[in-house]
């Protein structure tokens, strides 16, 4: 019984000293997180502070969803610029503009020994999008209205996405610009999927929705040599890669031996398959598709990538996808062949040029 | 149609002290008219305003009834042109230059022109830009003789030639002359080399034209008399007092057109004595004429 | 009378021809030696994108030294000879303006000649097309464009000619002057490059992507 007793005297210690143990190591683990926070929470104080004494010495301009910040000297230009602005930048951004209420851009001078402009983006609060703060330089140069256009359009658009924090904006691993995707980036789609090696960009390129999907990691990447490749895709990849050199499977793989192709291709994965740099097209074709209020939606969205598109696009995926491959194949920059116009018109001068020759005073 | 070459009161501002000013010119048909005139006088330019390379200002020029320029390119394909200097593209041959310039003209006389080139010893195969002076002078009035012209207009044909090659040049033109009954203008400094060929002749100076008359008036109608005595006024007198220079005595010297000797007569009936008429060759003609247009203009 | 100025025009122009026919039919295949280097299909297309510039720029060059060329025999002498001719002015510069014309065709089919080459070598990548014709096409309305330019100004009198050079010089010194005075706030000489390089500019046939391979 005692030694029972001292047993369970004993146990009860012991689990007495864990729990104290345990109690210790959550209490260390708290004042660490808590001076953490303290010094987190004085630095934000100290920039809301900063901010807080900016606005006291600069103006505040507002326009449309617009909110500025302005040195004294600048505010009739800015607030006219802002103006100018604001209802275009509704457009471009549809409903998302209202996210910019949340946020400031500050226009000031660089320094004072010069005449240089600079347009400052504040970001809310930081976050995966801008992890390293919340001060963006966005553009600086002489004064000129031009230059308030371009800030004030680009400010906006890292301010409204720095608020995506979304799978979504993981896939597409950099802003999106909600503009109309220019006859340049078209191209560089065409001439990517015209050009690509891989079975997969072949295929998506003559209409392949699903082969579209693996080419845009849409579709999870489990088995890229198989979902990028068919076999006869994998031998000529390994033959064109002299880098694919392990052997025996190198040589089986050129013999035939599709086995040997796809462990060879296994041990390089990620090289084997090319960088995925047309996301940003399919969304912005999405957000052309789905309205004013696309950008939002895209923004706010915690699906997956292929499923924000939709929900952004208002439309299937496929749908989507459709759309772009056949924009892909169509839209070329417009002067790349000659246009029955600019001949029309080349002919036109060279007759008027000749007539002024015939006319010449030296003859008359 | 009267004359082959008429103008009437032509005018051309060529430069902004030099204008061809009032200009009234008449070559007649089958004439050989020489244009006299020292350097600058405007012969050139006078040239160029007929045959429609340059325009007037003012005025009207008729060429073989028709008028310049609206009509040159007709009055130019019955033309023959040689210029004061060589107009020619020096990078062809002869026989080049000659193929070409056949080609404008429908008169075109090719077995004139391989005549003329034996003639005028001309190389068909030497380049244009390398020809002598008289080279390419013969040449130029090879391709304007071959034309067959009814109007041959020379521009100092001979100038700066050697006497061979002037004689070679003057012998084709009298020969086409000769031949066809065109008419010729032919300009030159050179007084004595047109008074053997031309029947015509218009003297130019500072942009005007001094005088026109036929050479035989030129040569013989143009007299210095030394006269005494003479009245201040000579009104109704029968010839053309030029010039009248009373020099430090009593007898003057006067320079007169339109001489007769049975004009003595008048001077007697003025009171005047005439002491001494002297004959002037071509050359004192011309020197003295020009002296009597500048008197009168100043 | 056309065949004789097209014949004398041609005595003074073939050489340049004959070089200027040797370099456009080189520069497609000198394009195509520099872009196989590539190690993309895109770098491909980025580096014959680059030699775009370089075939507006041989149009334009072909197109003076032609137009330079139909004048030299006149300006030579004053134009006194063509000015003596029995044809009518008008007439006299149309058979020179036809003859230069007809001289760039040489030079377009040595163009095209090398584009082919180019297009038949097999060695442009999988999914890149050539467009020989339409490079020719383009560069032969270049040329003859610059050609007819070339020539109407070669064809007026010095005066004239000046005039054009004045204006244009007017234009960079205006734009210097509103730069000095007035900051970067007015800009005079834009709005005259699109009016003269945007359709149906004079020069709208030079702009744009001249491309041989394209996708």
């Amino acid at each position: 019984m005692a030694i029972a007793a001292a047993c369970a005297a004993a146990t009860t210690a012991d689990a007495q000293g864990t729990r104290a143990d345990e109690l210790r190591a959550t209490r260390a683990r708290l004042d660490r997180l808590t001076a953490r926070w303290r010094v987190a929470d004085s630095v934000l104080k100290a920039f809301d502070d900063s901010v807080g004494r900016s606005r006291a010495a600069l103006d505040t301009v507002r326009a449309g969803n617009l909110r500025i910040l302005v040195s004294k000297a600048l505010r009739a230009e800015v607030e006219a610029s802002a103006r100018r602005r604001a209802g275009p930048l509704d457009t471009l951004l549809g409903t998302a503009t209202a996210r910019l209420t949340r946020h400031w851009i500050v226009v000031r001078q660089r320094n004072d020994s010069t005449l240089d402009t600079a347009v400052v983006a504040y970001v809310a609060k930081p976050g995966k999008a801008y992890p390293e703060g919340r001060e963006i330089d966005v553009i600086w140069g002489p004064v000129a209205d031009t230059l308030y256009g371009r800030g004030f359009r680009t400010a906006a658009m890292h301010l409204v996405w720095s608020d995506a924090d979304n799978p979504v904006s993981r896939w597409l691993n950099a802003e999106l610009n909600p503009d109309t995707t220019t006859a340049v980036a078209w191209t560089t789609v065409r001439l990517t999927l015209a050009s690509d090696q891989t079975t997969a960009g072949h295929k998506c390129w003559n209409g392949d929705i699903d082969a579209c999907k693996v080419m845009l990691r849409l579709v999870p990447l489990t088995d890229a040599p198989t979902q990028f490749f068919d076999s006869a895709g994998r031998r000529q990849h390994v033959e064109r890669n002299t880098g694919l050199s392990d052997e025996p499977h190198r040589t089986n793989c050129l013999r035939g031996d599709d086995k040997a192709c796809r462990a060879l291709m296994a041990f390089e994965q990620w090289s084997v398959i090319p960088p995925n740099l047309l996301s940003g097209t399919v969304a912005q074709l999405a957000v052309r598709m789905g309205g004013s209020t696309a950008l939002d939606r895209l923004i706010a969205t915690q699906e997956s990538p292929a499923r924000a598109l939709a929900i952004t696009a208002g439309v299937p995926i496929d749908s989507v996808l459709r759309v772009w491959v056949r924009n892909a194949r169509e839209r070329r920059l417009p002067s790349e062949d000659m246009s029955a116009g600019i001949a029309a018109g080349s002919l036109m001068w060279i007759l008027v040029c000749g007539v002024l020759a015939m006319r010449s005073s030296r003859w008359r | 149609m009267s004359h082959a070459i008429e103008t009437r009161n032509l005018r051309c501002r060529v430069a902004k002290s030099f204008e061809i000013s009032d200009l009234s010119m008449h070559v007649p048909h089958r004439a050989v008219y020489g244009f006299l005139g020292p350097n600058g006088s405007g012969k050139t330019t006078t040239i160029r305003l007929l045959l429609g390379l340059m325009k007037p200002t003012g005025g009207s020029v008729v060429v073989l009834g028709m008028p310049m320029p609206e009509r040159h390119a007709e009055v130019l394909a019955r033309t023959g042109y040689v210029p004061e200097r060589l107009h020619l593209y020096p990078s062809l041959t002869v026989g080049e230059a000659i193929r070409f310039h056949r080609q404008f003209y429908s008169t075109w006389d090719q077995a004139w022109a391989n005549e003329l080139m034996k003639q005028m010893q001309l190389e068909g195969d030497r380049r244009v830009g390398v020809l002598s002076k008289g080279e390419s002078g013969k040449l130029m009035m090879l391709l304007a003789l071959s034309q067959r012209p009814d109007l041959l207009v020379l521009d100092e044909p001979t100038d700066g030639l050697d006497p061979v090659v002037r004689r070679d040049i003057l012998a084709a033109l009298v020969e086409y002359v000769t031949d066809r009954e065109a008419t010729v203008l032919i300009s030159s400094h050179l007084v004595h080399e047109l008074e053997r060929i031309c029947d015509w002749v218009g003297l130019m100076d500072k942009g005007r034209l001094v005088a026109e008359m036929p050479m035989l008036e030129f040569k013989t109608g143009l007299k210095r008399l030394r006269v005494a005595s003479a009245p201040d006024s000579l009104s109704g007198a029968p010839f053309t007092l030029l010039v009248r220079d009373r020099g430090n005595g009593s007898v003057e010297q006067w320079l007169v057109r339109g001489w007769a000797p049975a004009m003595q007569t008048y001077l007697e009936s003025v009171g005047a004595s005439l002491r001494e008429v002297i004959d002037l060759d071509l050359e004192e003609g011309f020197v003295e004429m020009l002296r009597a247009s500048r008197q009168r203009t100043g | 009378m056309f065949s004789a100025i097209l014949w004398s025009q041609w005595k003074a122009t073939r050489a340049l021809v004959l070089v200027v026919t040797v370099l456009v039919f080189a520069a497609p295949l000198f394009s195509l030696q520099v872009a196989y280097t590539a190690f993309s299909p895109v770098q491909f297309v980025s580096s014959m994108q680059s030699f775009g510039a370089l075939y507006s720029i041989m149009a334009a060059v072909a197109g003076l030294l032609v137009a330079l060329s139909a004048w030299r025999l006149d300006h030579a002498g004053h134009h006194v000879y063509a000015l003596a001719l029995p044809l009518s002015r008008a007439r006299y510069a149309a058979y020179r303006f036809t003859a230069g014309l007809v001289f760039l065709l040489p030079i377009a089919v040595g163009l095209l000649i090398g584009c082919l080459l180019v297009a038949i070598s097999g060695l442009i990548p999988d999914g890149l097309h050539a467009y020989p014709i339409a490079l020719t096409l383009r560069f032969t309305l270049a040329a003859l464009v610059a050609y007819a330019v070339f020539f109407a100004i070669s064809a007026a009198t010095n005066k004239t000619a000046g005039m054009i050079i004045g204006v244009i010089a007017s234009l960079f010194f205006a734009q210097y002057l509103l730069n000095v005075f007035a900051g970067n706030t007015y800009d005079i000489l834009e709005p005259t490059v699109n009016f003269i390089f945007v359709r149906p500019g004079i020069l709208s046939v030079f702009a744009g992507r001249w491309m041989l391979v394209d996708a």
